[in-house]
């Protein structure tokens, strides 16, 4: 089964997502920094990775996706950034225009429903 | 000849009320667009943890667990999370408060000692946990000061348990009294990792949490010093912090020396 990375820095936000993910079988590890976060990754190689873009340290989820896609052993990874903040910061992503800035593959607001969450995990893994 | 120099005389009054004029707007604005900044990261420090409550609610409730104890340990995390936002709220509350209405502050006129020794000694097990000192000087027939006790108890404890937080191992905190002209000045000092420079200036902002309380698990969302000196500024004092980093901060703050006589004298002042 395939296997995801959660990295978020709010344990209860993480135990929930763990929980959903593996409620449809997925293999789920977490990583709550960046740093723990990047060892994981190139030890484990997830299939996918979940990335709350608003960690404490609060550019810590951008920098690591552009670490992540500039390196040519991930960059395959998809990543599904999450993150509570949205409209009212005026914070939209765009992955059309913001590849370079926030090279992600998808964007979700929290909180995420879990048949959302499960279906756009399902959509990412099976887009070649 | 003397009409034309009181005419000059009032163009200049004019323009300089103009140019005054025009700088207390933009400072409004500035304020307006401070406080709309303010509402919207509080929106979002709400918004955080009810994400979080939510999706453990929503694994219950739709039963993506099967197991008891599992649905149990969810439901703990929830109404944890709630009660922290309470705080939250609670903290928002007793902010805006203490500025709109510091008069709802009831004052007394008393000695700061007692206090002081009875929130340092409510501290002396969790240092002793961390291995640190604790080391308390007051100056002796340090006057009274009219004070309002539960809010400055609050802000000894904030100081105090910041010290012990942010210290290093086998370090030490020292908090001194004195008097210094017409002002108390209170003083906690620590032996920790310290504050950066460019960070000093915003330590006492709404929700700002300094790279030290970034590294550590996530307490607290950054409104315990903004209070504290709301409150001090409440009392007509004021708070400020010198810090080296490595080598550790120091965080004073100063309470006007009651200038009334005896005690029930001039309690309205």
């Amino acid at each position: 089964m395939a296997k995801i990375l959660i990295i978020d820095d709010d344990p209860d936000f993480v135990e929930a997502m763990k929980i959903i993910l593996e409620s449809d079988g997925y293999d789920v590890d977490a990583a709550y920094d960046g740093d723990e976060a990047l060892l994981k990754i190139r030890n484990e190689l997830p299939d996918l990775i979940l990335l709350d873009i608003m960690m404490r340290s609060k550019s810590e989820g951008f920098s690591l996706a552009r670490i992540i896609k500039q390196d040519e052993s991930l960059k395959k990874i998809p990543i599904i950034a999450v993150s509570a903040v949205t409209k009212e910061t005026g914070f939209k992503f765009n992955p059309d225009i913001d590849q370079d800035f926030f090279p992600v593959d998808e964007y979700l607001e929290k909180p995420i429903e879990s048949e959302k969450l499960l279906e756009v995990v399902s959509k990412m893994l099976h887009t070649p | 000849m003397k009409h034309f120099k009181e005419l000059e005389e009032s163009q200049r009054l004019c323009q300089f009320l103009k140019e005054k004029c025009i700088e207390k707007s933009e400072r409004l604005e500035e304020l307006s667009k401070e406080k709309t900044r303010l509402v919207m990261i509080t929106a979002h420090e709400i918004k955080e943890p009810l994400a979080a409550i939510w999706s453990n609610l929503e694994i219950v409730l739709k039963n993506l667990v099967k197991d008891d104890q599992k649905k149990r340990e969810l439901i703990e995390r929830a109404y944890k999370r709630t009660g922290q936002l309470l705080t939250l709220v609670r903290d928002m509350l007793e902010l805006t408060r203490i500025e709109l209405h510091p008069e709802t502050l009831t004052m007394e006129i008393d000695n700061l000692e007692p206090i002081i020794r009875d929130v340092v000694d409510s501290y002396r097990p969790k240092a002793k946990e961390q291995n640190l000192s604790i080391k308390l000087k007051i100056e002796e027939n340090i006057p009274k000061v009219k004070i309002n006790k539960q809010t400055i108890r609050r802000v000894l404890e904030n100081l105090i348990s910041n010290a012990i937080k942010y210290n290093k191992p086998n370090g030490e905190v020292s908090i001194n009294v004195v008097k210094k002209g017409t002002n108390i000045e209170v003083s906690v000092k620590d032996t920790g990792v310290g504050i950066k420079p460019e960070e000093i200036d915003k330590l006492f902002d709404i929700f700002f949490r300094g790279s030290a309380a970034i590294g550590t698990k996530r307490e607290g969302v950054g409104l315990g010093l903004s209070i504290v000196k709301r409150i001090i500024k409440a009392h007509g004092g004021d708070i400020w912090v010198e810090s080296l980093p490595g080598k550790g901060s120091k965080f004073t703050f100063s309470l006007p020396v009651y200038k009334g006589g005896n005690y029930g004298e001039n309690i309205n002042n």
